[in-house]
């Protein structure tokens, strides 16, 4: 190599040292190999199944309504067991289920 | 290789990756971290295989190369200089050197080569088979690229002693 071809060399290389010096005070990302990232929409695939889930059984239990009563009430059941014998069922509420149903009562009509 | 053992040198490996990475997706961290991890995936995943023709280093700068343009080609639409492009000397060239600023004046093949060779150190045929030509077209390129950047640089000291 010619003394000019190294002179030429010597700037070349003092201009990437100069340059590698630099890179030094670069913010270098963690080594991280991100297996998954492919994946990424299959795993909430799961959570979104059961979101949905819980939130239609919410939807389907809100419909039955639940009445709070201006004063405790006693319900009183005559219940007959499996030897055919009547017991009493004695219990004190304060708020009351409501089941309507979907035709006319009965005791209404007539 | 054992998928462990290769994993612990690209490891070992990951500064001098960035690095090449930042400087094929025209020093853009954000993309070169995008690129960085693509190029693990692949080899993860066994899409890039190395058949061991090549050293490591060289292996993997090809693969990051070859990922970056992807990249840059998909999502940016840079326009690369022509092989035979002539080098833009600008006007508004601080006193200070850019060095990025500077190397990005040449055009694409010719900024490879320097960098490969006297930035990671690489041999001109290690750095031919990173830029997947053959050693004759990379010598060429080396030649005109030194040519090139040496007139960038006097330019620049011109403007020192000017100013």
């Amino acid at each position: 190599m010619s003394s000019q071809g190294d002179l030429e060399y010597k700037k070349l290389d003092l201009f990437f040292s100069e340059w590698k010096e630099k890179d030094r005070k670069l913010a270098i990302p963690e080594f991280e190999i991100n297996k998954e990232s492919n994946f990424r929409i299959w795993k909430w695939l799961p959570l979104g199944i059961a979101a949905t889930f819980f939130l239609a059984l919410w939807m389907l239990q809100s419909d039955e309504k639940d009445f709070n009563l201006e004063k405790d009430m006693v319900i009183i059941q005559l219940i007959e067991n499996e030897n055919q014998e009547q017991l009493f069922f004695i219990e004190s509420k304060s708020s009351l289920d409501v089941w309507e149903a979907p035709s006319s009562s009965l005791l209404t009509e007539f | 290789m054992k998928p462990n053992q290769l994993e612990q040198i690209i490891k070992e490996l990951h500064v001098e990756a960035y690095i090449w990475a930042r400087q094929c997706c025209n020093f853009q961290d954000w993309l070169a971290k995008d690129v960085l991890q693509q190029v693990y995936l692949k080899i993860l995943e066994n899409k890039a295989k190395f058949n061991g023709d090549s050293s490591l280093k060289t292996w993997l700068f090809s693969v990051i190369r070859y990922t970056a343009m992807e990249n840059i080609k998909k999502e940016l639409r840079v326009y690369p200089l022509e092989d035979g492009a002539e080098v833009r000397f600008d006007e508004d060239v601080k006193p200070e050197i850019n060095h990025e600023k500077l190397i990005r004046q040449l055009p694409d093949k010719q900024r490879e080569v320097l960098l490969l060779v006297f930035y990671h150190g690489l041999t001109l045929e290690k750095a031919s088979k990173v830029m997947g030509v053959h050693l004759g077209t990379a010598r060429t390129h080396y030649d005109r690229a030194k040519k090139n950047l040496k007139q960038l640089i006097l330019k620049i000291k011109a403007n020192e002693q000017s100013g």
